[in-house]
């Protein structure tokens, strides 16, 4: 299946980033890297998208970021979650869930059956 | 928002940091991805290539992380205020005179007020703002219609302290004059003894900085106890911690230091000299017994919860009318006895307190108020000027691309800019006068206390309008069109805002006349008190003497007895002995109290002129004693001055009168008045009094003179008073050679041969009446610095308005010029048209003049009598003055110049 980057990404970046980064705290590069193995390609968030949503973030107090040693002996920047994050990725999976299940109930509805109601 | 904001600052303090971090983090994803792509098999140069393609533009990639770093409007906040700042200190001129004009503006407004409130609103030094903390206030009548302060007697005191459910503590005080001698160095000059009530400091909130105080100073025990003030300490005992325990003599007898009060704290009082705090019982120590009834004490009280100023008013009131009226009735003294209770202030003892209050804030208000427009309707006139200066700027800037909103931030920045320095100068300024002065004269004696909600409230208006009149020409220049703005010459600018600024320099000199006339008026008050504190030019050869009453055990019955000073018998004594001084010329007790005050002249025999005189002549009659004019080298032109023989009053005769060269003049103009008489009404009830002038004095001589225009001082007997034989007394010496060197001999010779009398004080006259003429000069120098900087406030603010908006008009100069006109017509246009403006404004500003200078006058009493007209006059010539000035100054430079140049550049 060919990458996605379609419109679906904007507003869910957020989701993501929080929730893979409360899994486990990793820094930017391999937050790319997982994002795609996670979605099977699916999903490619480029640098240009994820930098900018990791500041706004770190701004708002939702991650602390920290430098660490890679195992790779690399000295790399490391992102996780704050408690304020935690509580705003409940917020976002708990909207998101509604949304998702409302546009599925909408895509179950069968051709014509709108009307009849 | 606030968050954001503290957010976004702190993301700029540390934006170095953030950055770096930044750069280093995207190098590093680089790496792996370049990393990455090798590990599929690109070589190093395809690898780094193809991640960069990835990764975007990383320059707009780390605009991007900035931005949501939210520290974008901070670099461009940054950025503004250094390009304000670069634009200001091209044009040092006119921002310099917006800064002064604004800074002093704001910082003399915020003074005056400060003074105020420290005035009428604060309590007294060291004491801390309390609902509950009252004044009990006595007061009598003063004929003609005034009130005066009344000390409280010990019964009445007492009464007050059983009002339990008024109050829930009263205490009392009294004072005395003391010799405090520290024992370890030289005397300290007078203290004022002040003998308090047990709940003294718990009523006014004040505990001592060191040692355990006067509590339970009303129980048996050891009364020699002495709480010292704040700046003693720090003066006579370097502050040493050890002076508790000490002992220190008061009039020779030994007391032990128990507290040291804490700094600032001085009393009730505002100002005054230094004080300490004694048992009230410890005054028998010191002072003859006084009778219950003797009126010495003051009061302060808490109130209890719940109770109102009006409600304890009206219960002590009656208390006072009850006591204070049964005294009066015995020895006739009190007139119409009354007492209120008032918040706890420095200055309000006095009952016409409420009264000169309003008057000094009618006073700074009108000229405040005036400072205030002046200042605004300045800063505006030249805002809006520099403003249009730059339509071609904004224009440019708005051709290039640059945005309406950016554009109106950036003028909203540069206002702002101006005034958050003006405003941080006027800051300056009031801590100079407020604080800076205590600081820098550590023995000042007054503590003011800085009003921060006028400050705030003037600094508000002042950087408002600013704001509103920098902005304002901003929006308007942002809403022209481009090419119209660019095409548009200087000398064409938009009519409107040239109308704007023209009414704006018609509105300065309109306001700016009011206040020259109010500041000139405040002026004319300095000669009076000065004239009153005319120093004697003997002073030097005149040693004034306070010797301490004698605290001797009492029999029974009342300590008093009447008779006049002589029959105290220990003060002839000692006038006796110190005459026989060598080097001393006379000595006397001076003079005090007045007989009558401020009656009315009913007759005066022979050229009786009083009669047809429309004004009535109000006499003032102050007691005087043998010798005292001869001592005091005010020379008696005609006849002789008072005789030992003439202190006996017969009744049914007149009383023997030296009289002023001024009234002999009024009543007798050109004949002798000596052996004249004047007749005076008495008070109600009171008999006339009959007076036969003796001797004229020339009236320059004296440093005194009354209040009133009609009024007349008279120097006349004593009237016969209740004198204690062991109380103090005064005596003035006169010396041959300086009086200062004569101190010591004069010392020996009293504390030698008369053991039983203390010396409280002995100064020159001349070094008391430089104490005296120190607060006329701080008072008067304060009134003259503020004036001053009032007048060179609006003059410069004027020039600065007039003379911009004259060199506004450059392009029109030359045109003129240029079609024939000679540099001398068109300087004279523009003066004329200058001047026609400045009238207009004077006219504008006259009602407001008439209207400010009325309020002012109206509060005070002793208005000089000058010409209120020419002091308008003055006022306003002085504005035209500065107005012409500044139209022809820079209309003749403008003339000067070649008018082909100035068409060029335009």
């Amino acid at each position: 299946m060919a990458p996605t980057n379609t419109s679906f990404l904007t507003g869910t970046l957020e989701l993501i980033v929080l929730q893979l980064l409360q899994s486990e705290p990793t820094n930017g590069y391999d937050l790319t890297l997982r994002i795609q193995a996670i979605s099977n390609d699916v999903l490619n968030v480029n640098a240009g998208s994820l930098y900018p949503a990791l500041y706004r973030l770190e701004q708002r107090g939702l991650l602390r970021a920290r430098w660490a040693k890679s195992e790779t002996g690399r000295r790399t920047k490391v992102y996780s979650v704050t408690a304020a994050g935690r509580k705003q990725l409940e917020d976002q999976r708990a909207s998101w869930s509604r949304f998702a299940g409302a546009l599925e109930a909408i895509l179950r509805v069968a051709p014509g059956e709108a009307g009849r109601s | 928002m606030i968050r954001r904001v503290l957010l976004g600052l702190r993301s700029f303090a540390l934006r170095g940091r953030i950055e770096r971090e930044m750069q280093d983090e995207m190098r590093e994803h680089l790496e792996r991805a370049t990393e990455q792509l090798m590990a599929r098999g690109l070589d190093r140069g395809a690898a780094r290539r193809e991640a960069l393609r990835e990764f975007g533009n990383v320059g707009y990639l780390q605009e991007e992380g900035r931005i949501a770093r939210g520290t974008g409007w901070v670099e461009t906040l940054v950025a503004d205020v250094r390009y304000a700042v670069r634009h200001f200190a091209r044009k040092p001129l006119s921002t310099l005179t917006i800064l002064a004009v604004l800074a002093l503006g704001i910082g003399v407004n915020s003074v005056m007020f400060t003074v105020l409130h420290t005035y009428a609103v604060q309590p007294p030094p060291g004491i801390q703002p309390s609902e509950s903390l009252v004044r009990i206030r006595g007061s009598q009548a003063l004929p003609p219609g005034g009130r005066i302060v009344r000390n409280l007697s010990l019964e009445e005191l007492e009464q007050y302290q059983r009002l339990d459910d008024q109050f829930s503590w009263v205490a009392g005080w009294t004072t005395q004059l003391a010799a405090l001698d520290p024992g370890n160095g030289p005397p300290p000059p007078a203290v004022t003894a002040t003998f308090v009530t047990d709940e003294y400091f718990s009523v006014l909130g004040v505990r001592p900085l060191l040692g355990p105080g006067l509590a339970n100073a009303g129980s048996e025990g050891n009364q020699q106890r002495v709480v010292l003030e704040h700046t003693l300490w720090t003066r006579y005992f370097r502050a040493d911690p050890g002076t508790i325990g000490r002992t220190v003599s008061i009039n020779d007898i030994p007391f032990t230091v128990v507290g040291v009060a804490p700094p600032r704290f001085m009393g009730d009082r505002w100002i005054g000299q230094p004080r300490v705090w004694l048992p009230v019982a410890a005054r028998s120590l010191l002072v003859p017994e006084t009778a219950p009834q003797a009126e010495i004490y003051n009061a302060a009280a808490r109130l209890r919860a719940g109770t109102s100023h009006e409600s304890a008013t009206a219960a002590v009131a009656v208390i006072a009318e009850r006591t204070a009226g049964e005294l009066e009735r015995e020895i006739a003294v009190a007139v119409d006895p009354s007492a209120d209770v008032v918040p706890l202030l420095a200055e309000n003892r006095n009952p016409q307190f409420e009264r000169d209050v309003r008057t000094v804030s009618v006073v700074v208000g009108v000229i405040g108020l005036l400072i205030l427009l002046v200042t605004c309707t300045n800063v505006s006139g030249l805002l809006t000027g520099l403003a249009l200066a730059r339509r071609r700027e904004i224009a440019v800037r708005l051709s290039l691309g640059a945005s309406r909103a950016r554009i109106f931030r950036q003028l909203l920045t540069e206002t702002a800019t101006l005034s958050v320095a003006a405003a941080l100068g006027s800051l300056a300024v009031v801590w100079l006068a407020a604080v800076g002065i205590g600081r820098l004269i550590p023995t000042f004696p007054i503590e003011i206390v800085v009003a921060w909600p006028a400050v705030v409230f003037t600094v508000g208006i002042a950087l408002g309008v600013a704001i509103v009149f920098g902005g304002s020409p901003a929006l308007h220049a942002t809403r022209v069109g481009i090419g119209s703005a660019l095409k548009d010459s200087a000398a064409a600018l938009a009519a409107g805002r040239a109308r704007l600024q023209r009414a704006l320099v018609v509105a300065q000199i309109g306001l700016t006349q009011p206040l020259a006339v109010c500041v000139a008026a405040a002026l004319l008050v300095i000669p009076i008190a000065y004239q009153r504190a005319r120093p004697n030019p003997a002073g030097q050869n005149i040693v004034e003497m306070t010797i301490g009453s004698r605290a001797l055990p009492q029999p029974s019955g009342p300590p008093q007895s009447a008779g006049p000073l002589d029959e105290i018998p220990d003060s002839e004594r000692m006038l006796a002995r110190l005459r026989e001084v060598p080097g001393v010329v006379d000595a006397i007790h001076p003079p005090g109290g007045r007989p009558f005050d401020r009656q009315r002249v009913t007759e005066a025999s022979d050229g009786n002129r009083a009669g047809t005189d429309p004004d009535p002549v109000l006499l003032t009659g102050n007691a005087v004693s043998p010798g005292y004019f001869r001592l005091m080298g005010f020379p008696i032109s005609l006849g002789r001055e008072l005789l030992p023989e003439d202190m006996q009053r017969v009744p049914g005769m007149p009383s023997p009168a030296v009289i002023g060269d001024d009234l002999a003049r009024r009543l007798w103009s050109g004949s002798s008045p000596v052996g004249q008489r004047i007749e005076a009404a008495g008070v109600e009830g009171e008999a006339a009094r009959v007076l036969e002038v003796v001797g004229v004095l020339d009236y320059n001589a004296v440093a005194m003179s009354p209040d009133g225009e009609n009024e007349y001082y008279v120097w006349v007997p004593p009237d016969t008073q209740i004198v204690d034989p062991n109380r103090g007394f005064q005596l003035s010496i006169r010396t041959s050679s300086a009086g200062e060197s004569m101190i010591p001999s004069l010392r020996g010779v009293v504390l030698e041969e008369f053991p039983d009398r203390r010396i409280v004080e002995m100064r020159t006259l001349a070094s008391i009446e430089r104490a005296e003429r120190f607060w006329i000069v701080v008072i008067s120098s304060a009134l003259t610095a503020a004036a001053s900087l009032a007048l060179l406030l609006s003059a410069l603010g004027l020039y600065a308005v007039v003379a911009f908006s004259v060199g506004q008009r450059r392009g029109e100069i030359a045109v003129r010029l240029a079609i024939g006109a000679t540099p001398q017509q068109v300087t004279r246009l523009f003066t004329s048209d200058g001047v026609r403006l400045s009238l207009f404004g004077l006219l504008l500003g006259l009602p407001l003049s008439v209207a400010s200078l009325g309020a002012m006058l109206q509060q005070m009493d002793d208005f000089p009598d000058v010409s209120l007209g020419l002091v308008t006059a003055v006022a306003a010539g002085g504005v035209l003055l500065v107005a012409s000035g500044a139209s022809w100054i820079p209309a003749r430079r403008a003339a000067r110049v070649d008018p082909a140049v100035t068409l060029r550049s335009e």
